[in-house]
């Protein structure tokens, strides 16, 4: 790890993490909150209503930011699972169980607010259709994240378990996003490609990124909040923690 | 005003997925600070004991 920037590596060391991220995390929350809210209210009342779905469309300003970081949150896991059985980065083991809480119920409201768009465009909330199945299977394999952790006495044993899981379970992002190409579905096709088109009219493109910025940013902090009460929950015992408990440091 | 709350009959549909979206945000960001509260809480009571 030598090679990565000295603030870098301070911030693998769980004592400085604790301490140096907070005003990180600070700042990721104020931009997030503020940058959601522009998108949102942009979305909700300054945009014309879609052509073909009505009003119905402006559930699109929520449920593509939710839906595209509920699979970009189970690629870092995944990637993190592969640090952990490569180098033993303990930070590694403590961003897979910040990470798999946050994943799960961004993945739980893509899926909702997916079910509720359903409603008035397919007619209903639910269709056994390849984009919706293989998201499911997204959330399954985040509980079993959340899950393996509790069921697995010893925390070495856990925490391989866990990357295992992580590196074969993201197997499932690529089945998602061409679900929607390989598969006849209900499911639109993809309206963001990362190197193509972007089918989506210029005026609600600005909303729509918006919304997705800020997302990636309010996820960021979240993770490295969660990330912060892993950190001391695991190091209660340290000599470092009990100044912070008695208030005498950051 | 009212034309924003129903949005030509889809508003149940579009206020409640934005509703939703902010609970579970909401829920998500102040869980990390609220479980960390409480951790100083009961270890500065066991300090105190």
């Amino acid at each position: 790890m030598k090679f990565l920037p000295l603030w870098m590596q301070r911030l693998a060391s769980p004592q400085y993490f604790f301490l140096d991220i907070k005003v990180w995390i600070v700042w990721l929350y104020v931009l997030g909150v503020v940058g959601l809210l522009v998108g949102s209210i942009w979305g909700l009342a300054f945009v014309p209503p879609e052509r073909l779905q009505g009003n119905s469309f402006r559930i699109m300003f929520v449920h593509v930011p939710v839906a595209i970081f509920a699979q970009i949150v189970y690629i870092s896991i995944a990637v993190a699972g592969v640090v952990h059985l490569v180098w033993k980065l303990k930070m590694a083991d403590v961003y897979m169980a910040a990470a798999a809480p946050v994943g799960f119920w961004l993945t739980a409201l893509a899926l909702g607010s997916g079910m509720i768009w359903g409603m008035p465009t397919w007619g209903t909330p639910w269709e056994w259709d390849a984009r919706i199945v293989t998201t499911f299977i997204l959330l399954i394999l985040y509980l079993g994240l959340i899950v393996l952790r509790q069921v697995i006495p010893n925390p070495a044993r856990a925490t391989t378990a866990l990357s295992i899981l992580a590196i074969v379970g993201a197997i499932n992002i690529p089945i998602i996003k061409y679900s929607v190409v390989w598969f006849e579905t209900l499911h639109q096709p993809a309206s963001i490609e990362l190197f193509g088109d972007i089918s989506i009219d210029k005026i609600y493109r600005i909303p729509l990124f918006t919304n997705i910025a800020s997302v990636f940013i309010l996820t960021a902090g979240i993770i490295l909040a969660n990330m912060r009460y892993v950190t001391i929950l695991r190091n209660a015992s340290k000599n470092w923690v009990q100044p912070w408990i008695q208030g005498r440091n950051r | 005003m009212m034309e924003l709350l129903t949005m030509d009959g889809h508003g149940i549909y579009v206020w409640s997925t934005y509703i939703l979206t902010a609970i579970v945000l909401i829920g998500l960001g102040t869980f990390p600070f609220i479980q960390l509260r409480r951790f100083k809480q009961r270890n500065q009571e066991d300090i105190e004991l």
